[in-house]
């Protein structure tokens, strides 16, 4: 073989080594970003296992077990609303009529284990 | 003031559009008066921006809070030096704050090019100043700084209380600095592609510019890494947020840059190469600022959706589209005079080294904007988290790990697969065997394993650069060996400041790998009580609470002891701003040597207290790291003096790179 072709080779290796990496990583970690109403629409047997899930929390709906650190709320999108279990640290920026990103598992009736919760801060930056 | 401030703003909107207009009309017409003409107009721009950049600050001290940004950002009991960095806390205060970083770049690319590289000058002058065209544009018709309120309030709102840590003093200048430093290395490419002098005169003068820029890059993001990890308190420094990778990305494909000019220098290879990886990491710090500010992705970060990400969206399509355009129209110009010789010898390995970091910088741009993909395409918006990025960066970077040893070992054009085993094969068995000794010591994690037995083969190659460089003087020269060492390393800055990088580089892969180890408990304890994490037992003493003039103070003290010793009193605690109506947690971190002991006030009562603790392995070599990679660039930057020694001494050609 020609040395000129020989680089050539090698990088395409390379690239298809990295696509390849791309290609299974998103495969095997991608997750659904969904609304509330989105995930109740959703007939149960097509529910991803994890997803993420977005809307406002639902002033009042808070109620916060600081000793065990157990959190639930209401996440809302509209009139529908889902309840959300979450356990560990609060954000800081967690309030009540904020919007929020949640990260977990739908148990269904209107039941999502979060294991993570981030809060989406208005316009000041960090 | 106010009023100033907005009309140095139009003014220098205006100059900096003649500046454009004159620069390339006068290197059309070869007129030296039009160009100089060009040349004043800019410095013009440096002025009235840094009389703008003033009046904001006088404005932001003297509490003045009729002006909008003024009220937002600063309160009557504001700290002083917070005050001052609220200056580009904000948006508006940012992009004023990136306009003069600019314009004081521009000044000083005139200053330094007097006399050389003429032809470029103007062109180079062009593309900056019609960057700070843009950036006037925004502040005069879009965010200006200066903006006033109807009514003044009585007191501002405060600065955002993450916001009040000394890594705001550091973090967002140094990125700054870096972000706007590549701009000018794009200039001079840019101007190198315009007048199709394509030579490397364009990358020698811009080396230096290319390396301070990328040192602020690297100091903004571990500085950047080191806030978020004492300020926002959820135990780690880096999440793969898509503002941590908009500024990750342009580091990435700069440091490609800097290794990759190497060749064309030594070889004139990769010509085509190289223009375009530093017209990526151009773009890719006005694509970080768009997706910062547009509001497209959904990050902790945002600035809150707004018009200017479409503004920085069409300057973005447009910078892309013209130099794409030119880079393809001198393609033909750009062939190399060299070829590889062989697939095993130093260009090739830096030909790796670009595949490799070209990749992550692929990978981290596709999961970044996924969303916005997968939207576009299946309708469904699909995220990735920081397990896609662990997963397709770590055995990049781990590539890339191995090259920083083998490539000293690999010798320019061409070396044979059997010389460089022989060289490759000691080092090689000293670190498997390391990697054993920590096996039987208990780590058991393959990639762990697989880093640190890098780590020691990295430091065994670069060690033994020195080592025999150093032995050789002292053999040859006669030189005693600290003077061997030093004269070592001064004649060939580069080369062994290099080294001292990528020493602390080895250094972070270290840290990062710690985190495999990271640990952490949550636990509820009554005054008096103790528990264990690790070795370590804490007993929770104490809650005060107490006012000050900034903020409500609950602080819980807890006694640390270190199998029984008692090694100090960890404080972590819960703030209340005042003005702002959101709590502030304030971490405690125990650092040392082998781990940081890391502690979370997460809820209390009259009693008890609830508390995560984390315990987090080798995170303090990032900051040492970061400081060795600080270090050798300084040795890297050090003037030459090589001139006067050439007169005094007739020393061999010194060996580059």
């Amino acid at each position: 073989m020609k040395s000129k072709y020989k680089p050539i080779l090698i990088s395409m290796v390379v690239v298809s080594v990295v696509a390849y990496l791309v290609y299974t990583g998103l495969r095997d970690t991608m997750t659904y970003y969904l609304t509330v109403s989105e995930v109740l629409a959703q007939p149960p047997a097509s529910r991803p296992q994890t997803l993420r899930l977005g809307g406002n929390v639902s002033p009042g709906s808070v109620s916060w077990d600081p000793k065990n650190l157990s959190l639930q709320f209401v996440i809302q999108d509209g009139e529908t609303g889902i309840t959300v279990d979450y356990k560990g640290v609060v954000p800081d920026s967690f309030k009540p009529g904020r919007e929020v990103i949640v990260e977990g598992t739908y148990m269904g009736d209107g039941m999502f284990k979060a294991h993570t919760i981030m809060p989406k801060c208005a316009s000041k930056y960090t | 003031m106010n009023q100033i401030g907005y009309y140095s703003i139009l003014i220098s909107l205006f100059f900096s559009g003649y500046s454009v207009y004159a620069a390339i009309f006068g290197a059309k017409r070869k007129n030296k008066g039009i160009i100089a003409s060009a040349e004043n107009a800019a410095l013009v721009v440096f002025g009235f921006i840094s009389l703008a950049s003033v009046a904001l600050i006088y404005a932001l001290v003297m509490r003045d809070f009729r002006v909008e940004y003024v009220a937002r950002y600063t309160s009557r009991s504001l700290p002083t030096a917070y005050t001052l960095a609220a200056f580009y806390a904000g948006q508006k205060g940012s992009l004023l704050f990136w306009s003069w970083v600019l314009a004081l770049y521009a000044a000083i690319v005139i200053f330094q090019n007097k006399n050389r590289n003429r032809e470029l000058l103007p062109y180079v002058l062009a593309v900056m100043m019609a960057i700070s065209l843009f950036f006037a544009c925004l502040m005069a018709f879009v965010t200006n700084p200066f903006e006033m309120l109807p009514n003044a309030p009585l007191d501002g709102q405060g600065l955002n209380p993450m916001l009040q840590n000394p890594g705001m003093i550091f973090h967002p200048p140094a990125l700054f600095l870096g972000y706007v430093g590549f701009t000018v290395p794009f200039a001079f490419s840019l101007a190198a592609l315009i007048t199709g002098r394509l030579g490397d005169d364009w990358i020698k003068t811009t080396r230096k510019w290319t390396i301070i820029s990328w040192f602020f890059l690297t100091a903004g993001n571990l500085l950047g890494m080191e806030w978020a990890y004492v300020e926002l308190g959820w135990g780690g420094y880096w999440a793969w947020d898509p503002v941590e990778n908009a500024s990750f990305m342009p580091w990435i494909i700069g440091t490609a840059y800097l290794h990759s000019v190497m060749i064309q220098e030594k070889r004139n290879m990769l010509k085509v190469w190289n223009m375009v990886l530093i017209l990526l990491t151009f773009l890719l710090t006005i694509f970080g600022t768009f997706i910062t500010r547009s509001g497209i992705i959904a990050s902790v970060h945002s600035f809150g959706e707004s018009s200017l990400g479409w503004m920085f969206l069409t300057f973005l399509s447009t910078a892309f589209i013209l130099s794409m355009s030119w880079l393809v129209y001198r393609l033909p110009d750009l062939r190399s005079e060299n070829q590889l010789d062989s697939l095993l010898s130093r260009e090739s390995s830096f030909l790796y080294n670009n595949l490799l970091f070209v990749g992550i910088a692929f990978a981290v741009f596709l999961g970044t904007i996924f969303p916005v993909i997968s939207e576009a395409v299946r309708d469904v918006k699909i995220t990735v988290g920081p397990p896609f990025f662990n997963t397709v960066v770590t055995p990049i970077s781990l590539a890339l790990l191995f090259l920083i040893g083998a490539c000293p070992l690999i010798a320019w054009r061409k070396t044979t697969l059997k010389n460089f085993f022989k060289k490759i094969a000691v080092p090689a068995v000293i670190s498997i065997i390391g990697a054993g000794l920590l096996f039987i010591r208990g780590i058991n994690h393959t990639i762990v394993l697989i880093t640190l037995a890098l780590c020691i083969f990295v430091s065994i190659n670069l060690f033994l650069e020195f080592f025999n460089g150093t032995r050789t003087r002292h053999a040859l020269l006669r030189e005693g060996y600290p003077a061997a060492l030093w004269n070592l390393i001064i004649r060939n800055k580069r080369r062994y400041g290099g080294h001292i990088i990528h020493f602390g580089v080895v250094l972070l892969f270290m840290a990062i790998s710690g985190s495999a180890y990271n640990m952490e408990k949550k636990v509820s304890l009554n005054k008096g009580e103790s528990f264990k994490i690790r070795q370590y037992r804490l007993r929770y003493d104490a809650l005060s609470e107490y006012p000050t003039s900034l903020r409500q103070r609950t602080v819980a003290m807890l006694t640390v002891f270190n199998d029984n010793h008692k090694v100090g009193v960890l404080s972590p605690e819960k703030s209340l701003y005042r003005g702002q109506r959101q709590p502030t947690t304030e971490v405690a971190i125990h650092s040392s040597l082998s781990e940081d002991l890391y502690v979370i006030l997460a809820g209390y009562d009259k009693n008890w207290a609830t508390f995560k603790v984390l315990i987090n392995p080798l995170v303090i070599w990032l900051w040492i790291g970061g400081g060795i990679m600080a270090f050798g660039t300084v040795i890297v930057m050090l003037p030459d003096n090589r001139k006067r020694k050439k007169i005094k001494s007739n020393d061999k050609p010194e060996e580059k790179v």
